[in-house]
């Protein structure tokens, strides 16, 4: 659909407005929205934006971390609490335990338990195998199947191999 | 005007068909959220690294297996009608440039390319079946993963421009027709109930719309702390929840008051059949009721694909397609009657 005031852009703003009971539609486009003035009426801001801002405004925040930088966008912490979103991946390193308090409440959790990419999920797999024959272990040893168990431990241990053997 | 045939072909394959239950489903989607490591998100990348992304991206995937679109190339009424077929989003319609496409030939499958996030994946399938859809996103996923280096990190998973996608970068959807709900007024009590199951109620083109032919799009909020299994079967079990409450009340009408509802579809059928003039809203509303109408047997069935299609064809965009120029409102709002009309004719 196209802009009913100029006829050459898309029409991206519709418009309804019922004055005594008359309703009157409109199509506009961005441009004409803003010089007749009608976008005035609609623009409240970007709604999660400030939704971060009075997130963010009842944790305390030290000025220097405000300004902290991601290196590789050049993203502060200030603009990501002005608009919500991140610069690039790499923000989420430079603001990870300053971003925890916020998932906790936006996602409810901050720890990813989904899919993980073959490449560029790393030894995250393997982690979460070897966590999981770790629990397995617990459980024989507990009733008592030591055979099994040691066989659990050798893979567990073949794995750790595998993923770098920094984990105990 | 006689190119019924021709105006039907512009209807998005999926939307004619039916899946499981069609009776109140239209549709299931999935989408993935997912960016290239290091490099700016969109809304921070000037054009040119936009279109290198793009380049990149588009590098990647088979011509044999999808249909690729640079969104600058095409005309605004060519995307607009990308975005009534659900191909791209609302957003991306008005800033095109270094944004791209790439839909699966049986458009069952599309990638948006620079929308918010680097990559969009989504899958729709025809009906409540999240798990068909689901499964195609993913084998689309690996494959991009193969060729092009995923931002992604063993704590917070897959990194998005939102932390509100971050995780899974998981949106799951289903599409739902709820006149009986609507009806009777029992869409509050139902949406609230859903929205404290963490999910959310939109209109038909997601985000900030509005619901139009009682058509409403139930989605998850979460995307981080879950695995994509129970992301879906939380949604499947919500939906499953709405379908039985909607099932509930049609056959209470049926039988309650099958005379008046019996009127209602057949009057909408009635207007459809003859108006000369009519509106979009107005077009959905009479549809949703034929379409009623069909899922209690009041209506013939044979009649389904052919209302399907014409919830789709009617839109603003569509229908400019078809009649070549760009339209006055009443024009259109005649060509749509006509269209209607014949369309229905054709069927009768």
């Amino acid at each position: 659909m196209l802009c009913e005031r100029c006829h050459v852009n898309p029409a991206t703003v519709h418009l309804k407005k019922s004055i005594n009971g008359v309703l009157d539609e409109k199509h506009l486009c961005q441009t004409c929205a803003e010089e007749t003035g009608e976008l005035q009426i609609l623009n409240l801001g970007n709604p999660l934006g400030s939704f971060f801002e009075t997130l963010l405004g009842s944790m305390e925040l030290k000025p220097a971390m405000m300004q902290t930088k991601c290196e590789v966008c050049g993203l502060t912490f200030d603009d990501f609490r002005q608009k919500g979103e991140f610069g690039c991946s790499d923000c989420y390193v430079t603001f990870r335990e300053e971003l925890k308090p916020i998932l906790r409440r936006i996602q409810g959790d901050v720890i990813h338990k989904g899919k993980v990419p073959k490449r560029a999920g790393g030894t995250l797999s393997i982690k979460r195998e070897i966590e999981k024959l770790r629990d397995n272990l617990k459980e024989l040893v507990a009733k008592e199947e030591y055979e099994k168990a040691a066989k659990v431990r050798d893979e567990i241990k073949k794995l750790e191999a595998q993923s770098g053997g920094e984990e105990q | 005007m006689n190119t019924n045939k021709r105006i039907l072909d512009t209807a998005t394959p999926w939307m004619i068909e039916s899946g499981p239950q069609g009776d109140v489903v239209l549709s299931s989607r999935v989408r993935l959220a997912r960016n290239l490591k290091s490099r700016p998100f969109p809304a921070h990348a000037n054009a040119t690294e936009k279109i290198k992304i793009r380049q990149e991206i588009m590098a990647t995937l088979s011509k044999d297996k999808y249909n690729l679109t640079n969104l600058e190339e095409i005309s605004s009424l060519e995307r607009e009608l990308m975005m009534e077929g659900h191909l791209i989003s609302p957003q991306i319609i008005t800033d095109p440039t270094g944004r791209g496409v790439a839909v699966s030939k049986d458009q069952l499958l599309s990638i948006m390319i620079n929308e918010e996030d680097h990559l969009r994946i989504q899958a729709i399938a025809p009906g409540l079946d999240l798990d068909n859809a689901l499964t195609k996103a993913n084998e689309a996923d690996d494959s991009l993963e193969e060729k092009l280096d995923i931002a992604f990190d063993e704590q917070f998973g897959y990194l998005t421009a939102w932390p509100t996608n971050l995780g899974t970068g998981l949106r799951v959807s289903a599409m739902l027709h709820l006149p009986g709900l609507a009806l009777t007024n029992n869409l509050p009590r139902i949406f609230g109930a859903v929205s404290q199951l963490g999910m959310v109620v939109r209109g038909i083109y997601g985000e900030g719309t509005e619901a139009l032919g009682n058509l409403y799009q139930v989605s998850n909020q979460r995307s981080l702390g879950r695995t994509e299994d129970e992301i879906v079967k939380d949604l499947d079990t919500a939906v499953k929840h709405i379908i039985g409450e909607e099932r509930k009340i049609r056959e209470a009408l049926l039988s309650k008051s099958k005379n008046s509802i019996e009127d209602k579809v057949r009057r909408s059928l009635g207007v459809l059949q003859e108006a000369r003039l009519i509106s979009t809203n107005e077009a959905l509303a009479l549809l949703s009721d034929v379409r009623l109408g069909i899922d209690l047997d009041l209506i013939d069935k044979d009649l389904k694909p052919t209302i399907q299609a014409l919830m789709q064809i009617t839109r603003p965009a569509h229908l400019q397609k078809f009649m070549g120029n760009s339209l006055e409102t009443e024009v259109r709002d005649y060509y749509r009657a006509t269209v209607i009309r014949e369309e229905l004719a054709k069927e009768g």
